[in-house]
């Protein structure tokens, strides 16, 4: 037997009737819609007495019914941001009010609301001062996110990854300038479509619970469980998306390839005039008849040649999740599916992941819990990247500008020999992606097991045990006839590499009177981390085709390698409240780490932090300020360093005939190293205006690290290219502004929305050590990327023009720009500031949504632009190229006037090494994602026998708006690691995506 | 909370020391390979030597030298073979092995003296301290530096000759004693006839000291005695050019080398050079019925690749092919240098000169003794017809020395010899002749900022300005 009960939804602030409200009768599937006026009517069963009332954008309310026949309810706006409970360090729920530091929450349909497959991309521009940098446009490849600039000379300045309390590694390859692959960065595994919330904990005042790797921040994800699931529910998520090259290099079409304004083939080998060389300083592209690659044919532009190689990449993501529980046990399993073909052809990545996510009540005081996932992520071929003939933008970038792409696809002639345009230089770039394979397959498997038991209402005992471990395989072969390795080659390696973490946490919650609340924790943690290697490498093949060290022709190289580091932790935390306006915390923490020297390895490090709802305490009630928070913290970090710094060693070289032949390292090891120590102070407000329409928050936070353990590179005169020390003194300091509101909302449902996210950020290398002028990050053709004192992180440090007291360029005696021998700092890669605006829009059901992205500042050194130049393929050097060019400058240093007539090739090429010709302004504005929603009305829904069913449209990277940099995108970098940055040289252009999403709810 | 981190952290994959017997072969197959590879030697020190000139990417050619390159040369040669030969040193110091000491001595001044012979000051005295501390070691003058080689090379003769220990793990001489005394002789000798225009009273007595008493200072005295690494042609040690020509055809002969090969109808032509497969109607020199066409160094355009002549197979096409670090022939053209100033080193100029060539010779696998005298008799080679001496034993130290572009790039700076060796066309540094040194690296001005610039006082653009030492011009 039913009851119809009937009533309103209203919205709290504006009083006006709320359409399109979810109403649901709590422990079934029975459920109705708010028709225009905001009113329902709704059959209750017998035994039902909670109605649950949903709408997006507004808190879930449940009301019992006890008998009436009316129930109106008022719902209150929930901008994720200002949600009163959120998780912290630990995963300790906390009032957000309570919190005396900086922490944002992204809600999981936000991170997954463009379907991005890597958890580091989806979150660009969605929080204050997070930077991310996505190394290129190959499928799969790595994302590297910093927040709050960067505290390390070394390591990846990267956060720390948690998902559900387990720590989750999130490594990259080391850079790779100049040649390598990016098999992504091992976060990139998590699944988008299973996370719950993600909370950052941007700095180490919110962090400094986990220990050593919270210095740079935290990012804290919970997955989705069947916690309030309401019987059995089902969801079905299908995306694809299809991608293209966001921006080509603009190339010069009125050129051929050759060398003086010569070419003439014979046998694309330098048998003919020039016919050997890849560059485009040949002939003028007149249509003319003329021998080439395939036979005669016109001498002619090809202006798409590199655009028609790249394909329509597609990815297809399918997610299918299914939730039960009861008041007891409740369970969530999730499966889900992504494969990707990428804009580079014959380039795919799949991904299979599994998790399970359950709870159950043992007993009235006793709870377990476990979430377990499993990830495979496979490639059958990545694309190579950096200044190597394994990257096929390189030979885009060293090209004949003449040459149809078209004619290559077909790369082997009739007799099995390889067909190409150059074959002194390069390998036919079909060839290279259908034959010269780089796969990899990672088979990996994180979560953890909790218990947890409550000794009486206010004290509780967790402990919990989890990892995260993966097997990964990684090969490259190259094929016989590859120009580099024509006897062919192959190298591959298995590599072993798990985390595993014990917990045990105290945890007890008392109010001792009316007025004030006392909360205290005391836990303990061991960490073991284990990486394993081993790999092989073979030089020549015996028979073509066979990947196999019994292949070998020569001696193969095998090597091993382990590693083990285990961190053992205490620590505890103190809350006190004062009338739930003012709080205080305390944490301690003591780390004994097993890869610091004996006498130094134990360290400790407090914080305190505290918070004032001044609204509540001064007792403010109005209708422009409806909420005021002040926050302060101090915290410090310490820090340990990586395994087998304090000895030096010998390596093995191959051996000599059978003869062993070892060298000592080139790195110094240091046998008294210190832990290192971040210090931290951050102080912020959190305000409402409104009735909470409007909102700001807003962080300043200033923070230093001292006794770095790096690797500082020190001269080879010493005996040692690097030395591992305590060194310097890095500081950080900035802003972090959030502002956002609902500047319409109209009583027949439409709704804006707007957040802006902004970030400024100083980081300062403070000093280094007695005697060293800089650190050296990283150094390409050159170049190196440095910490110097006094200057901020990351100067490009290099070659600039040789210039005059007044600064004009001075020429050689041909004309040509010289070089100063004095190497200058030449620009910095740390952006000014950061930002973000999403708006968005809702009326009825629709939703639209865009993003812009922007980044003020952070120069790149494009070696594109270097080495395009030279080869006169890049659209500027059409000038001159049949007048010649008069650098404006002067000859000498009593500045007389430059006259001097350099042939354009001359000029050009003299550019090379003169690292300020080719330093750039990396600021740009993006439209990085537009989404449009459409959630299908309830009542269609319901004859479906579905529970919800939306459609949306969604573009990622749809626009570059604004850059000063030609060529390439500006967010580009060599690698996710610090050395990669600054730096850019033929990377797989970034990507535009687009495409459709379907959801639908049983 | 740290229990059995001491055991965890101990490396488990790589030892925290071995016998010296595992590393002297380390640091011979490292510096030989650097110091005569394709690198350093083919595409720098040989090219500027103008033995080779480059065809494709001409850059290092036209003295557009690559940073990145110098400055690994530089680290890698301290941190690499000389710091392991320090330990090799330390090693036979502690357990009283004198041969291994002497061995060790006399590999390390022959890494130096190179060092320095292509940059004149580098840090030496205070280099290789970092373990103690000295990460800014200061640049010394290269006089001091090599009045230090000779006492060391000195004391090494004196411990080889001493008779106790043994020499293991020696992939030179297979751990024969007199073999390096040899060495460290003929080595001496290689510094001090350097030494001959700038101080020229030492270079004198400490050769004729050498000369004068052969059972104390032993010299090479056929080529069975030459410093070399053979090759085992099997990967990764295979001979370093011949590895680089599988990718690579980037080097070919020079013109300047060819043309005076040509004009002296040397034989060596043919083992240097292989005849152009498609010459350019009158270009080149003819020898044999074939053509062999030099590259001009530093060229503004590239060639037609065929019709170049490129090194020649043994050199560049044979994977076992030894690289000769020091021969009998260049002790010969030392002795003759210092005969012809009038120094008594118990041989004629003339007797040395024709020596040497013939060691040379022999050395190419030119086995025609008939043809050898002819060409010893021709009026271009003729020690006797030679109004120049020293312009003659030059010119054929500098064709003898094919192979070792540090010598022979130190030579043609020190004798000004053969004059042939001009300004590269398209020299990046029009009109400044040629290079004077190597640049510095640059990886210095970050991490030896201070001692670096008071070592470049007077150095130009990169190459030019002040001399080395020994370059009195």
């Amino acid at each position: 037997q039913t009851r119809a009960v009937s009533g309103q939804v209203i919205d709290a602030n504006t009083n006006l009737p709320l359409p399109g409200v979810t109403v649901l009768v709590k422990g079934t599937t029975i459920g109705t819609a708010t028709g225009a006026d905001g009113t329902y009517v709704v059959n209750v069963p017998e035994g039902s007495n909670t109605l649950i009332y949903r709408f997006i954008g507004y808190k879930n309310v449940e009301r019992p019914i006890n008998g009436a026949n009316a129930v109106d309810v008022r719902l209150v706006v929930d901008a994720e941001q200002l949600s009163e409970v959120v998780v912290t360090a630990l995963g300790i729920e906390r009032e957000k009010k309570a919190l005396g530091y900086a922490i944002q929450e992204v809600a999981g349909e936000r991170v997954n609301q463009a379907r991005e497959t890597n958890v580091v991309n989806a979150l660009s521009g969605k929080v204050a001062g997070v930077q991310i940098v996505n190394s290129s446009g190959a499928v799969g490849s790595s994302a590297r996110i910093t927040l709050r600039g960067n505290n390390s000379l070394t390591g990846d300045n990267q956060p720390l990854f948690v998902v559900d309390g387990i720590p989750i590694n999130n490594s990259t390859n080391t850079n790779a300038g100049y040649g390598g692959v990016d098999y992504g960065n091992a976060a990139a595994d998590i699944n988008p479509n299973d996370i719950a919330s993600i909370s950052v904990l941007k700095g180490a005042n919110a962090a400094a619970l986990y220990g050593s790797r919270a210095a740079n921040g935290v990012i804290l994800i919970t997955t989705k469980s069947g916690r309030n699931a309401q019987g059995l529910g089902v969801t079905l998520d299908h995306s694809t998306t299809w991608e293209s090259p966001l921006i080509l290099p603009d190339y010069q079409d009125e050129y051929g390839q050759g060398y003086n304004g010569l070419f003439e083939y014979v046998d694309g080998a330098g048998g003919g005039v020039m016919d050997g060389v890849d560059e485009s300083w040949g002939p003028r592209l007149d249509g003319a008849p003329r021998e080439q690659f395939f036979g005669v044919g016109p001498w002619s532009a090809n202006p798409n040649n590199v655009r028609d190689f790249f394909q329509t990449g597609r990815t297809n993501n399918t997610n299918v999740a299914i939730t039960g529980g009861t008041e007891k046990a409740n369970a969530r399993l999730s499966l889900g599916y992504i494969d990707q073909e990428g804009i580079v052809p014959n380039t795919d990545l799949t991904r299979y992941s599994a998790s399970l996510n359950a709870n159950m009540a043992l007993s009235s005081k006793l709870s377990a819990a476990a979430s377990f996932n499993y990830i495979q992520n496979k490639s059958d071929n990545r694309p190579s990247n950096g200044y190597s003939g394994d990257n096929i933008m390189q030979q885009f970038v060293w090209f004949g500008r003449q040459v149809d792409i078209n004619r290559l696809r077909d790369y082997r002639n009739e007799d099995g020999t390889l067909f190409n345009w150059n074959y002194n230089y390069h390998n036919n770039p079909y060839f290279v992606l259908y034959d010269n394979l780089n796969g990899n397959q990672r088979d990996r498997l994180f979560g953890n097991v909790s218990l947890k038991y409550n000794f009486t209402d206010w004290l509780n005992l967790m402990v919990r045990g989890g990892g995260d471990m993966f097997a990964e395989n990684r090969k490259r072969v190259w094929a016989t006839g590859t120009i580099d390795y024509p006897q062919g080659r192959f190298y591959e390696s298995e590599r072993f590499v798990s985390e595993t973490n014990f917990d045990f946490l105290f945890a007890a919650e008392r109010d001792l009177s009316e007025e004030i609340s006392i909360g205290a924790t005391f836990g303990g943690n061991t960490r073991r981390n284990n990486f394993r290697m081993n790999d092989v490498l073979v030089r020549a093949l015996a028979v073509p085709g066979i990947y196999n060290v019994s292949n070998a022709q020569g001696n193969p190289s095998p090597s091993n390698f382990r590693s083990e580091r285990v961190v053992n932790s205490l620590y505890g935390t103190a809350t006190i409240g004062f009338r739930d306006y003012l709080f205080l915390d305390l944490t301690a923490r003591n780390d004994w780490a097993s890869t610091l020297p004996i006498a130094n390895n134990s360290f400790f490090y407090p914080s305190v932090s505290t918070s004032l709802v001044f609204t509540d305490a001064f007792g403010i009630e109005s209708d422009v300020l409806s909420y005021g928070k002040l926050r302060a913290s101090w915290a410090q970090v310490g820090n340990d360093t990586d395994p087998y710094r304090t000895v030096g060693t010998f390596f093995s070289n191959d051996p000599w005939d059978g003869i062993p032949n070892l060298s000592y390292t080139s790195t110094l090891a240091n046998a008294n190293l210190q832990p290192e120590q971040t210090t931290s102070i951050e102080v912020g407000t959190d305000l409402r205006f409104f009735l909470d329409r409007a909102y700001v928050d807003f962080t300043y936070y200033k923070k230093k690290t001292v006794d770095q353990i790096v690797p500082i590179s020190t001269s080879g005169a010493s005996g040692f290219n690097s030395q591992i020390v305590n060194v310097g003194e890095i500081g950080n300091e900035g802003i972090e502004l959030q502002v956002g509101g609902t500047p319409i909302q109209t009583a027949d449902g439409f709704n804006w929305e707007v957040i802006v996210n902004f970030a400024k950020n100083r980081n300062e290398v403070v000093e280094l050590t007695e005697g060293l002028d800089a650190y050296q990050l990283g150094t390409y053709w050159g170049l190196s990327l440095e910490a110097r004192p006094g200057e901020t992180f990351g100067v490009l440090y290099g070659t600039g023009y040789l210039r005059d007291d007044d600064g004009n360029i001075v020429v050689d005696a041909v004309g040509r720009p010289r070089k100063d021998p004095v190497r200058r700092v030449l620009g910095d890669i740390l952006p000014d500031w950061t930002g973000g605006i999403r708006n968005t829009f809702s009326y009825k059901g629709f939703n639209l949504s865009a993003l812009l992205d922007m980044r003020k500042g952070g120069d790149i050194f494009s070696v594109t632009h270097m080495f395009g130049l030279y080869a006169g393929v890049l659209e500027e050097t059409l000038q001159g190229r049949e007048d010649g060019i008069v650098v404006p400058g002067v000859k000498d240093m009593e500045g007389t006037v430059n006259d001097i007539n350099v042939p354009s090739q001359r000029y050009f090429q003299s550019l090379y090494g003169t690292h300020e010709a080719h330093i750039f302004d990396g600021s740009f504005v993006k439209l990085r994602e537009v989404t449009l929603g459409y959630e299908i009305p309830q009542a269609l829904v319901s004859k479906a026998k579905l529970r919800g069913a939306s459609i949306s449209f969604i573009g990622r990277n749809l626009l570059l708006l604004h850059s000063n940099i030609p060529h390439i995108d500006p967010e580009t970098a060599f690698g996710a690691d610090i050395a990669s940055q600054g730096f850019e040289f033929g990377a797989l252009p970034s990507t535009r995506s687009y495409g459709v999403n379907l959801r639908l709810t049983f | 909370c740290d229990k059995d981190f001491e055991e965890i952290n101990v490396n488990p994959n790589a030892p925290a020391d071995v016998p010296a017997v595992v590393i002297l072969p380390a640091a011979q197959q490292s510096a030989v390979s650097r110091l005569f590879g394709a690198s350093l030697n083919l595409t720098y020190a040989e090219t500027w030597a103008q033995h080779i000139a480059k065809i494709q990417y001409i850059d290092e050619d036209r003295y557009e030298f690559r940073p990145d390159a110098i400055a690994i040369h530089w680290d890698s040669l301290y941190s690499g073979p000389l710091y392991d030969t320090q330990l090799i040193i330390q090693k036979a110091e502690e357990s009283g092995n004198q041969a291994m000491e002497g061995t060790g001595r006399t590999f390390r001044a022959l890494i130096y003296q190179n060092m320095t012979d292509l940059w004149g000051d580098i840090p030496y005295f205070e280099a290789l301290q970092g373990a103690e501390g000295n990460m800014t070691p200061v640049y010394d003058e290269q006089e001091a530096i090599y009045m230090d080689l000779l006492q060391e090379l000195e004391t090494a003769n004196t411990l080889l000759a001493a008779g106790t220990g043994t020499i293991e793990g020696d992939l030179m001489y297979g751990g024969d004693i007199m073999q390096w005394r040899r060495f460290a002789n003929s080595l001496r000798l290689r510094l001090l006839i350097h030494m001959a225009d700038v101080a020229p009273a030492i270079a004198k007595e400490g050769i004729e000291m050498i000369t004068g008493d052969p059972d104390m200072y032993p010299i090479f005295e056929s080529n069975d005695d030459n410093a070399e690494l053979a090759f085992l042609g099997a990967q990764p040690y295979r001979n370093p050019w011949f590895e680089n020509a599988v990718t690579r055809d980037d080097h070919a002969v020079s013109q300047t080398l060819v043309q005076l090969l040509g004009a002296k109808n040397d034989p060596r032509l043919t083992v240097y050079a292989k005849p152009a497969a498609e010459p350019v109607a009158g270009a080149g020199v003819k020898f044999g019925g074939k053509t062999y066409v030099g590259q001009p160094n530093g060229a503004l355009v590239q060639p037609s690749l065929p019709t170049v002549s490129r090194i020649g197979d043994l050199y560049r096409g044979t994977e076992t092919q030894p690289m000769y670090v020091m021969t009998y022939s260049e002790v010969m053209f030392i002795l003759a240098e210092a005969a012809a100033r009038g120094w008594d080193v118990g041989i004629t100029a003339a007797e040395a000169y024709n020596e040497g060539i013939i060691a040379s010779m022999s050395l190419n696998r030119i086995t025609d003794d008939a043809a050898i005298l002819a060409y010893l008799a021709q009026p271009s080679v003729a020690y006797e017809l030679q109004a120049n001496k020293m312009e003659a034993i030059s010119e054929q130290k500098w064709l003898a020395l094919f192979g070792n572009g540090i010598e022979a790039f130190t030579e043609v700076r020190r004798t000004g010899y053969p004059d042939e060796v001009v300004e590269p066309e398209a020299s990046a540094y029009p009109g400044r002749g040629v290079a004077l040194r190597f640049p510095y690296s640059i990886q210095e001005q970050s991490t030896n900022r201070a001692n670096v610039t008071a070592a470049s006082t007077g150095i130009t653009d990169f190459l030019f300005g002040e001399r080395l030492w020994w370059d009195v011009d």
